[in-house]
């Protein structure tokens, strides 16, 4: 058994212009057996910052509640929202602290920076940081993603054609992943508004 | 007095509310060398007198401003050795900070972590308050910033401030722009201006200024 697999998951994160988007599927499963069709795998960290995560779902809960935390408390600190460069650090430190007894999840971040700058990055298990400047991907499905986004992908893409291109990516992946699918969840990122889409595709 | 009967121990309040170690160590600042600094527009200087016990010490040795980060600078009143150890447990909070956020630590959140350091030292068993007050001076997102930390812990933004002996008469110095006695070998001035980088002067460029004064 293998422990990255044994809930199922599809993220991915895509670049645009002056905007970003960020998608995962629904399905939380028990190995073969399909437990919830409604899983929420990425969550807002601020209005311009949000999180996916990816593996192990009690890891993703755990972590994502422990960042949540470190958050917070920045916010408190330094009367401030944290930079998406700055959230990956901190992710990326929270993650190698754990090096001999890691947490089982690959995130996927995605913010607004400074001048509206979309940020995009992922990391493995423990830390290792993947900045792109197209598209990230995670999850049991990620193979596929990485395929169909590499086809699909344009520069500058407006929301519209960004939240189009992502939703096709993405169905199509989970498609060939029997862990992931039943669904799907896309967020859509401007400067000025957030949103929130849920896509049917194949229920199984 | 009651307060003298209560002056023997760090933690223990006196019946009038003070704690007395306090306010001895900020008197123990107060004999202190004068030390000084301005916040402008568009950056902050720092300065101290440097009266050294005899001529024959080697004044290129003494360093009484010091880097805290590449955009803080510090300067003191008080004790040397503790300010030496408070800027050592500062620059490592400091670069704990950039560790885990790779970004500069901001001055208002070292200026608080060094005063929970000094708080610490009031709050314990075994240990003694720092004998010194501190000038912060730096430069970051939220433009030029001064601020002093007070053996107490409790620290307060300045547009211009003075701590040491002759308190009142330094806070005229700049004003007054006093001629003659000062050069480039008896005080330190430290800048930090829109690079962001908090530099200290040179002797020779300490007395250029101060032939232009002239």
């Amino acid at each position: 058994m293998q422990i990255f697999e044994y809930n199922g998951s599809a993220l991915v994160a895509m670049v645009g212009k002056n905007c970003f988007a960020i998608a995962s599927d629904r399905r939380l499963g028990v190995q073969l057996q399909t437990i919830a069709t409604d899983f929420q795998r990425i969550s807002k960290i601020h209005d311009r910052l949000f999180l996916g995560l990816s593996g192990l779902a009690t890891d993703a809960q755990t972590l994502y509640q422990r960042l949540l935390f470190r958050h917070k408390l920045y916010q408190l600190r330094e009367e401030r929202d944290m930079k998406p460069e700055t959230f990956a650090n901190l992710v990326s430190a929270l993650l190698y602290e754990k090096r001999f007894g890691p947490y089982f999840c690959q995130p996927v971040i995605a913010g607004l920076g400074d001048e509206d700058k979309p940020f995009i990055c992922t990391m493995d298990s423990i830390g290792a940081k993947e900045l792109a400047k197209d598209f990230v991907v995670a999850g049991t499905a990620s193979e596929s993603l990485y395929g169909a986004c590499e086809s699909m992908f344009k520069e500058d893409m407006e929301p519209e054609e960004l939240f189009e291109t992502v939703s096709q990516a993405l169905l199509s992946s989970v498609d060939r992943d029997c862990l992931s699918g039943w669904g799907g969840h896309v967020y859509v990122v401007t400067p000025t508004e957030v949103k929130e889409r849920i896509l049917k595709g194949r229920m199984d | 007095m009651g307060d003298s009967q209560y002056s023997f121990s760090l933690t223990t309040f006196s019946p009038s509310g003070k704690l007395v170690q306090i306010e001895h160590a900020l008197t123990a600042v107060g004999s202190g060398q004068t030390s000084l600094g301005i916040k402008a527009a568009n950056g902050v200087v720092i300065a101290t007198e440097k009266k050294l016990p005899s001529i024959l010490v080697d004044e290129t040795s003494v360093q009484k401003i010091q880097c805290l980060t590449p955009n803080i600078g510090v300067v003191y009143s008080g004790m040397g050795p503790d300010f030496r150890v408070l800027v050592r447990k500062s620059r490592k909070q400091a670069e704990q900070y950039h560790r885990l956020y790779k970004e500069p630590i901001p001055v208002t959140q070292l200026v608080r972590e060094t005063a929970a350091v000094m708080q610490e030292f009031t709050q314990s068993g075994g240990v003694r308050p720092f004998g010194v007050s501190l000038l912060v001076a730096g430069y970051d997102d939220n433009g030029p910033q001064l601020y002093q930390v007070d053996p107490s812990g409790s620290y307060f933004s300045w547009k211009a401030s003075a701590m040491g002996k002759n308190v009142s008469n330094a806070k005229t110095f700049l004003e007054k722009r006093f001629e003659g006695q000062i050069s480039g070998k008896n005080i330190e001035i430290g800048i930090i201006g829109t690079d962001k980088k908090f530099r200290v002067l040179t002797p020779a460029e300490i007395d250029d200024y101060l032939a232009e004064v002239e």
